[in-house]
């Protein structure tokens, strides 16, 4: 068997031989295939980040009904006359209250954790015989202590 | 073109087709995935939404279920109170998310719990909130 010839000036083409078709196939299926993975990155991003606040709000709530129930705790120790005791102070302590008495008025106050890093803070007033609610406020009771700090750019090339 | 240019560019052509069919099917199935779990994400963050502003509204209330009732027209069902909400977590309009109400009463204090389901009654998020009704003090 003799060997096909070939016009001058051209290459024998292979049977595998790509041609443009094939090349054009090819980066149109990398772009779709990348935008898929980012989509998909983007959703479960989205996802983690509605998980979070869920969890967040989930833990806020749990605290916000943990010093409510403080709240009728320190409202049964109130009414039970513990203020009228030797050591009101002491007592409420140990309790985990904080019995604060100024010149013109008297405040308890205690806090309950919502995180690692953050409290509810609930005052009451007292007035008379009964008390008054004068904050019920999240607080920021710890500064942050990052692991691993992100790298932020400020604007200056380090090989200028 | 002779005959086996033609040949190898039908083989060529096959070829391509068929790693379009199976790449298309790898793609369709990622974009198909991103779109059910935005869909997810979405669904949570507004029933997050939903519930908080609902609890926000009974654990501020001296009385949780009428407030709820007249807020989101809900009904009694079940020991608890439920009011429809419509795609966009909002009371009234369609009938696609279900939100309920439970309270319990004991020892001056009002426990609650907020949840928002599916309409076939599956959880999708749940809050549990308290108000200390007042006391003796």
């Amino acid at each position: 068997m003799s060997a096909r010839r070939l016009p001058p000036g051209r290459a024998a083409r292979g049977f595998a031989a790509v041609g443009a078709p094939s090349v054009i196939i090819l980066f149109v299926m990398l772009c779709l295939v990348c935008f898929a993975a980012l989509s998909l990155v983007s959703a479960n991003a989205e996802m983690r980040l509605a998980s979070r606040m869920g969890d967040n709000t989930v833990r806020w709530y749990e605290a916000d009904a943990e010093a409510q129930r403080r709240l009728a705790r320190l409202d049964a120790l109130l009414a039970g006359g513990i203020l009228d005791g030797p050591d009101a102070e002491g007592a409420l302590a140990a309790e985990k209250y904080v019995y604060e008495k100024a010149q013109s008025e008297a405040t308890i106050t205690f806090f309950t954790a919502v995180s690692d890093y953050t409290a509810l803070e609930t005052r009451v007033r007292l007035d008379g015989g009964g008390y008054t609610l004068v904050r019920n406020a999240t607080v920021v009771t710890g500064d942050l202590e990052y692991t691993q700090l992100p790298f932020l750019w400020d604007g200056v090339t380090m090989y200028d | 073109m002779n005959a086996r240019g033609g040949y190898a560019f039908l083989v060529e052509m096959t070829a391509v087709i068929l790693f379009f069919a199976l790449a298309a099917t790898a793609v369709i199935t990622l974009f198909v995935g991103a779109d059910k779990r935005a869909g997810e994400a979405a669904e949570l963050s507004g029933a997050i939404l939903a519930a908080s502003s609902a609890a926000e509204l009974v654990r501020t209330s001296i009385s949780p279920e009428a407030d709820f009732t007249v807020r989101y027209g809900a009904v009694e069902a079940e020991g608890g109170y439920e009011a429809w909400l419509d795609p966009s977590f909002l009371p009234g309009g369609l009938q696609e998310y279900i939100l309920r109400l439970e309270c319990e009463r004991a020892g001056g204090m009002c426990e609650m719990t907020v949840s928002v389901r599916e309409k076939d009654g599956e959880a999708i998020y749940s809050l549990s909130c308290a108000r200390f009704m007042g006391g003796g003090a």
